[in-house]
């Protein structure tokens, strides 16, 4: 089970270094609540951040067992924009600078 | 799923005119935190920010947990940081929330002003009738503003009765006795189920134009 929920978070690392190297790295958190759904975090994951459905399961999975995962990274701006949509979606979401 | 397709959500009268009314309560609070928001800032507030807050959002977290968590810090250690991000989405966030749920209320209204098949008499206004199922017609724009605006709605609904841990969930649950836990469960299971739906139509083929999901 550990080993499944940690898996997401390589992937995310090699595609984002492949796609481009910025200076400082920033990440958008999401944050477990009692409230939301978990077939709608899912939903949420794949239909904005276009994961396919296996890693949106398990990025929702994270959220729910860990109480947070990180769902992006990049420039802060956009993970600005990430959280703000993530808010929009009425999941708790913040940003912070990779390593804190 | 293309635009053409849509999503039948069949609910009853009763759920309808009641999850009008929630939705309408929703639209209230997000108007008047909207409008406090607008208000001259007090001459005391630093330059700076009594200046942006002047065209653009506030800087502050609500105070009112329930908007609190709607709109809440992106920043969890860095209150000026958070300042400046509320100050710049606030409002987009706000605009966007009352839109979709003003969206959820006109399909609603919309619907159930629809001349009902074999309806013979409308004036018969009897049990029965807020028992009577009908369907609301969503399209992809409407279906994911009418998530949004459950998930949020339910959010809120959490919120006035004190659920911020899956602890207190359970011991609000236990000590229910008004039945808003009713509520609650009900906006869930109608999430839920839109959800569902779209995930189905999401997974099927897109050659075809006429299909139709249905969700009762």
């Amino acid at each position: 089970m550990m080993g499944a929920l940690a898996a997401p978070e390589l992937d995310e690392r090699v595609e984002l270094d492949e796609a481009a190297s910025p200076p400082a790295v920033w990440q958008t958190v999401v944050w477990n609540d009692p409230v939301n759904l978990m077939s709608y975090v899912a939903r949420v994951f794949r239909t904005y951040f276009g994961f396919d459905q296996a890693k949106a399961e398990r990025l929702m999975l994270a959220v729910h067992e860990q109480g947070h995962a990180v769902v992006a990274e990049g420039p802060r701006e956009q993970m600005e924009m990430h959280a703000q949509a993530m808010h929009g979606y009425a999941l708790w979401a913040t940003v912070r600078k990779a390593g804190e | 799923m293309s635009d053409s397709r849509a999503l039948i959500l069949t609910i009853t009268r009763l759920e309808a005119d009641y999850l009008a009314d929630l939705v309408g309560q929703f639209i209230s609070l997000l108007d008047e935190y909207s409008d406090e928001r607008a208000a001259p800032a007090a001459p005391s507030s630093a330059g700076a920010g009594a200046i942006a807050g002047a065209f653009g959002g506030a800087e502050d977290t609500p105070e009112d947990p329930a908007l609190a968590r709607l709109m809440p810090d992106a920043y969890a250690d860095d209150e000026e940081a958070s300042a400046e991000f509320r100050r710049h989405t606030e409002n987009e966030l706000l605009a966007r929330r009352i839109r979709d749920a003003r969206r959820v209320l006109g399909g609603l209204d919309m619907s159930l002003n629809e001349p009902v098949a074999g309806a013979v008499d409308a004036s018969a206004q009897t049990s029965a009738d807020a028992q009577a199922p009908f369907d609301v017609v969503l399209d992809r724009a409407s279906a994911e503003a009418w998530t949004r605006t459950l998930a949020a709605v339910r959010l809120v609904v959490a919120s006035r009765l004190g659920i911020e841990t899956e602890a207190d969930d359970e011991a609000a649950r236990a000590a229910d006795d008004d039945g808003r836990f009713g509520v609650y469960d009900w906006l869930g299971f109608r999430l839920d189920g839109i959800v569902q739906a779209l995930d189905d139509a999401d997974g099927e083929e897109p050659d075809d134009p006429d299909g139709v999901e249905t969700h009762r």
